[in-house]
């Protein structure tokens, strides 16, 4: 993982999606977040959440057939949400927030090394039957997007797009 | 009609309960006392020693010798880890040469282990060592590629645990390897089926069952069919050409007396990993009251696919979870293809527990639509499990390039063939229960190289079953010249089975991209199946050098010549 942040960090590219593991590294529970110095343009699909502050609850389940159940929900700019992932599949799949170019490098990168794994506040990774969250807030009106990168399952279609309304 | 000679086995053996190779006892007369064989070890790392020798066996009854790596049948369990160079010391304590050949695995072809093409054979006394990089994971086999050792005993499971993560993680992870013991040479088996190739075949229309059929249809219709058979030099009971009249059906090394027993507890998901490392027999493969999710091909993760049954063909593998929720026992069953026997084994939370064997299925005959007959156009639908819509393929007139052969070298040419994926095969359509086919198979990586092929290179698979002749387009492999292709390019292999019988595709150093009927990449595989009448194709980079076997895996049909070598340039 720490190779992959490293290669992540040194893809300009990818700074972005770098910016938000950092964030998830130093703050866990969510709370330090404001410490940290961060512009507000580096984080163009939200931030890790409070999960005391979150207004409601969205459910969504993984399966084999590489979809997401639903794979389009709404969101209001600036509500913060818990997600929670159910993998209804028998073989592992994870959710991982990013804009689509992010999300598409990142997956280049799992096909090239599929050790990686995902850790950070913006990505859940669940093996067959697990349940798993991600507490997130959507601070900006637009298009976030969501995928699965375990290889072969983004380029067969699993993802999906939260409209930050 | 002709006669059937007298046999001393017309049915099949059970088994002995604590039959197989008694090497640790020590000798012939340890042999006949009958005791537990040694568990099959598991070898991990990345430096072996395998010895091959002989071991005295009893499977039926009778003391034979079997082909044996370290004294053990099936030969051990080997577990690699990808990204790791293994090397293999294989000395030979046989009296003849020998050669071990690793089923489905990319390495450099002089590693490759096919005497004549690939290296020269380890001769008696002689140790040959294998080093290679291990270079992708999964269920995969060995075994020998020299006389019929495949069919004596030697052969094993390979597992290669990935370098990343297992995207399939399970609680219990078994090998499930299926073969056929004979307790006859398998070199006057062979003769025997080039003798007189229905000598196994216990399943023939008599005149009892001509009688019952006319009763039924109406003599004239009885009659002009089993004419008809006759004139076509064919027979619909050719499910397969060795039956359970000699076999004996082995789950890991175990009769179905022996039954060998994998333990859970209730609520776990066991990753059973199928390899059928049998000679000559297809099995269809179920296990009542437990729903099968497959989740890898032939070493390949595919999308995972929830099914009842399935059918493996010789040197196939397929992984699948199951996930038993209650304190009891479930039979693995693994029935021949030509319903003559069949492999049992059992899981169960608690040793010694067991449940009911399910009774064979009927015998299926083939009917015409299998033969290629074009009047039976209208009908070929029948069995089909549906679901694709669009590019689901179907019946295609066929051409026949080699019209010269067509007296001996093969004896029937099918007017159509089917190019669907959707078809079970004989003996399971309509059977009432959901039956993986290939048009279910769809690898989860693409391949890294996937252009379309610059070219088609079409293939026959031919054959002469009153002669038991065997061959691609209508040619025996000592007549044929190599298939060459260019270092770098992607050809597509279209192979059409004129033949009425089932036949395992096999080619060695390069992967075979399986394309749907409209031509997509569909899935990844090293050994391809072809249903009577059937037309399929695949793509292959030529991304290996050097010389590659290509042969159908039913042991005696290569042997009879259904072989090409492949050159990459």
């Amino acid at each position: 993982m720490k190779d992959a942040l490293i290669r992540l960090s040194q893809a300009a590219a990818l700074a972005l999606l770098f910016t938000a593991a950092a964030q998830a590294a130093g703050g866990h529970d969510g709370h330090n977040m404001s410490s940290m110095a961060m512009p507000a343009a580096t984080a163009p699909i939200g931030k890790p959440g409070d999960a005391a502050r979150a207004t409601r609850t969205i459910n969504i389940d993984m399966n084999d057939a590489m979809r997401f159940t639903p794979d389009r929900i709404e969101v209001k700019a600036g509500e913060t949400v818990r997600i929670n992932v159910r993998n209804v599949g028998k073989i592992r799949h994870e959710l991982v927030l990013g804009t689509d170019a992010d999300l598409k490098a990142h997956y280049d990168m799992m096909m090239k090394d599929p050790g990686m794994r995902h850790e950070e506040a913006n990505a859940v990774s669940l093996e067959a039957g697990k349940s798993g969250q991600i507490v997130w807030r959507f601070d900006k009106a637009g298009t976030v997007s969501f995928g699965c990168l375990e290889p072969g399952h983004y380029s067969a279609g699993m993802k999906g797009a939260v409209s930050v309304l | 009609m002709r006669t059937l000679p007298p046999l001393a086995r017309r049915r099949f053996v059970q088994g002995l309960a604590a039959g197989g190779a008694l090497a640790a006892l020590g000798g012939w007369r340890a042999a006949l006392a009958q005791s537990h064989p040694a568990p099959t070890a598991e070898l991990r790392g990345a430096e072996f020693h395998l010895e091959i020798g002989e071991t005295p066996v009893n499977f039926t009854g009778a003391a034979r010798v079997a082909t044996t790596v370290n004294g053990q049948l099936p030969a051990p369990l080997l577990r690699w880890r990808e990204g790791d160079t293994v090397t293999l010391h294989v000395t030979n304590r046989l009296r003849e040469q020998t050669s071990i050949h690793w089923h489905g695995i990319l390495l450099p072809s002089n590693m490759d282990g096919v005497p004549g093409l690939s290296f020269d054979g380890i001769d008696p006394g002689q140790t040959f060592t294998y080093r290679f990089d291990v270079r992708q994971s999964g269920t995969y086999w060995y075994h020998s590629h020299s006389g019929f050792q495949e069919q004596t005993g030697l052969y094993g499971a390979i597992v290669i645990d990935p370098r990343r993560r297992d995207p399939i993680a399970s609680d219990r992870d078994y090998t499930v390897l299926l073969s056929d013991w004979t307790d006859e040479d398998p070199m006057r088996l062979f003769n025997k089926l080039k003798v007189m190739p229905d000598y196994y075949n216990g399943i023939q229309p008599s005149v009892q069952s001509l009688r019952a059929d006319a009763a039924s249809r109406g003599w004239r219709a009885a009659l002009s069919e089993r004419l008809m058979w006759e004139q076509m030099r064919m027979n619909p009971s050719d499910l397969a050409d060795v039956s359970g009249a000699t076999y004996t059906f082995l789950t890991n090394g175990a009769t179905p007396a022996g039954n060998w027993t994998g333990l859970f507890t209730p609520g776990e998901r066991i990753r059973l990993r199928f390899i059928n490392g049998s000679a000559m027999t297809y099995f269809d493969v179920r296990i009542p009251g437990l729903k099968m999710t497959v989740v890898a091909a032939d070493g390949q993760d595919v999308r995972p696919v929830d099914v009842e049954e399935f059918r493996i063909g010789v040197a196939e593998t397929y992984d699948v979870i199951v996930e038993p929720q209650d304190d009891r026992a479930y039979t693995i069953f693994s029935q021949a293809m030509d319903r003559s026997g069949y492999a049992r084994a059992t899981l169960a939370p608690r040793a010694g527990m067991q449940v009911d064997v399910p009774a064979l299925d009927r015998v299926q005959l083939l009917g015409m639509m299998d033969m290629g007959m074009a009047h039976d156009m209208g009908g070929g639908d029948h069995g089909m499990q549906h679901g694709s819509g669009a590019g689901q393929g179907g019946m295609v007139e066929v051409k026949h390039p080699y019209p010269a052969e067509r007296g001996v070298g093969n004896s029937m040419l099918p007017d159509v063939v089917s190019t669907r994926l959707d078809d079970p095969g004989v003996g399971l359509r309509d059977n009432g229960r959901r039956v993986l086919t290939y048009a279910d198979l769809h690898s989860i990586r693409e391949p890294a190289d996937n252009r379309t092929p610059s070219r088609e290179i079409e293939l026959h698979l031919t054959g002469n079953m009153e002669r038991y002749m065997w061959s691609f387009n209508g040619v025996k492999f000592s007549d044929a010249k190599p298939i060459v292709l260019r270092y770098g390019e992607r050809v597509r292999f279209v192979l059409v089975n004129d033949t009425m019988m089932t036949h395992p595709i096999h080619l060695h150093g390069l992967w075979s991209d399986l394309e749907s009927p409209d031509g997509a990449f569909q899935v990844r595989k090293h050994t391809i199946t072809l249903n009577p009448a059937q037309r399929l194709s695949y793509r292959v980079s030529a991304d290996a050098r050097g010389h590659w076997a290509y042969h159908c895996h039913l042991l005696y049909h290569m042997e009879a010549g259904m072989f090409r070598a492949v050159v990459v340039e």
